[in-house]
């Protein structure tokens, strides 16, 4: 499964599918193509033997994430046509400097180069769930919290609206 | 023959089998439910076409295909054209990983009787099941008329918040069988079915089986008395037909899903083969959602989504803390 030609073709959709999310002008098409993005990065994960990941990534952020997105729009109905704005090019600016940081990130990292074997061997759902609660225990309970948090505050804003 | 040929041909073969299986019962499906529809309500149901009506799917699907078919002039062509598609796909996805039986071993191979056999089988159909609601989403949205678009709205709030509570409650035999493998899930019951271990978890699953495949009582997408045919409402011949295909494979596979983690699935006494007491059971299923058809008023939209996050959510929350307490604690349980 890890054939170069494969991941070469799902590296193309990935790129055109988010391209195609910020140059498509209805913004309903630019969830649809979000979602294709969500599905090829899941396929991307597969590729890197971790089907554990790619099934709860569209679990996650196609069924759950891209739906509320394109929820959130259909209730308010006001972004239905847009225009890409000025702020563009801060916007790439900012992604470029992601990008750079990300990849000097990977470089250091010794557990990034062989992320593929991470997950190869045993079950691929075990594997996570013992690295979770076992080495990341302390962050995987801080971001927890964090959500819970974010989820409070969502509660307290939307309450607030109506009296 | 090569090894390869040989498990490509299995595959098709499987695949094509599968296919077939499913067509008959969308094709049955309809004719059975307007029959027993019918006897509920004292009448007789279709009956002109074929013996006691069984050619009526058949002359209802040549109607399909003659149908005029229509578009929208504001209509969004990509989206209006793959909403139907969409759905259907994901669908029948979903149904790949059902397992059909216990592993044959024929001609010396290992043959699982899944089309897609995975290691996390229930994790892959429930995210194909989720994937199901954005054929829905993008016909409301194509057609830009407002009955869909409020059809649409509704169904996806709907399915998103059943499908919480459907995932949560296959989380406790999950957690029992220490296994995402569905095979295995079956195995681990051949003691005991689940259901008698988790009673509670099952009601939920029953409750969010409705929901998730918009059926009566949870038929609000469609609810035909306030929004004409929900998201629906513009779409005809085929790609209407398409719709309801999706739909009664979501209703063939969540029924096995409830099979296979409640009711201990392919195992049973051994003068029937496997195969045949799954569909029994699953027999059983699909009558219930014709009875409850025949039988439940619908709900209203509020009372619905308040049964999903106010009573349902808590009630499977507190349920998987108890079985992962049970067994952590190796309380009454056999093995």
């Amino acid at each position: 499964m890890n054939s170069p030609i494969l991941f070469y073709l799902l590296a193309f959709l990935l790129i055109g599918s988010s391209l195609m999310v910020v140059l498509s002008k209805d913004i309903y098409r630019a969830s649809f193509w979000l979602v294709g993005f969500f599905l090829f990065f899941a396929g991307l994960l597969l590729t890197l033997h971790a089907p554990f990941l790619a099934l709860t990534e569209i679990i996650v952020y196609s069924g759950a994430i891209a739906v509320m997105i394109i929820f959130a729009v259909m209730l308010t109905g006001k972004y239905a046509n847009f225009e890409l704005s000025g702020y563009s090019i801060a916007g790439v600016l900012i992604a470029a400097i992601f990008i750079i940081e990300i990849m000097l990130i990977i470089k250091d990292v010794p557990e990034f180069k062989n992320f593929a074997f991470a997950f190869a061997s045993g079950s691929n759902a075990r594997a996570v769930g013992i690295s979770l609660f076992s080495g990341y225990l302390f962050p995987f309970e801080i971001t927890a919290i964090l959500l819970l948090v974010a989820l409070f505050g969502a509660v307290v804003l939307a309450k607030r609206r109506k009296q | 023959m090569s090894d390869a040929v040989i498990g490509a041909l299995i595959f098709l073969v499987k695949f094509f089998l599968l296919f077939a299986i499913i067509s008959v019962f969308v094709l049955y499906a309809t004719w059975y439910e307007r029959k027993v529809i019918g006897h509920m309500q004292q009448r007789i149901g279709p009956k002109r076409v074929g013996w006691h009506g069984l050619l009526q799917p058949v002359a209802d699907m040549i109607k399909a295909f003659f149908k005029e078919d229509s578009i929208p002039r504001d209509a969004d062509k990509l989206f209006f054209w793959s909403a139907p598609v969409i759905g259907t796909v994901f669908a029948m996805m979903a149904a790949l990983a059902i397992p059909f039986g216990p592993p044959l071993v024929l001609f010396g191979r290992h043959i699982t009787l899944d089309v897609v056999h995975l290691p996390s089988g229930i994790l892959y159909m429930l995210a194909m099941l989720s994937l199901v609601s954005f054929g829905v989403i993008f016909a409301g949205l194509s057609t830009k008329s407002k009955y869909p678009i409020i059809g649409a709205q509704r169904e996806v709030a709907q399915v998103i918040s059943y499908e919480l509570i459907l995932a949560t409650a296959l989380l406790n035999p999950v957690i029992m069988a220490g296994s995402l493998d569905l095979t295995k899930i079956v195995d681990a019951q051949s003691h005991l079915w689940f259901i008698f271990y988790q009673p509670v978890a099952f009601v939920c699953f029953l409750i969010s089986m409705f929901a998730v495949s918009a059926r009566v009582p949870f038929d609000l997408p469609e609810a035909e008395n306030e929004l004409v045919a929900g998201f629906m409402t513009e779409f005809t011949g085929m790609k209407f037909s398409l719709f309801y295909f999706a739909q009664y494979v979501v209703i063939f596979t969540v029924s096995m899903l409830a099979v296979i983690f409640f009711f201990g699935g392919w195992l049973g006494p051994s003068f029937l083969p496997p195969v045949a007491w799954l569909f029994i059971k699953w027999a059983f299923f699909i009558f219930l959602y014709t009875w409850s058809w025949g039988t439940f008023p619908r709900y209203r939209y509020d009372q619905l989504m308040n049964i999903s996050w106010l009573i349902l959510l808590p009630i499977v929350i507190i349920n998987i803390l108890w079985t992962g307490f049970a067994i952590q604690f190796g309380l009454p349980y056999l093995h």
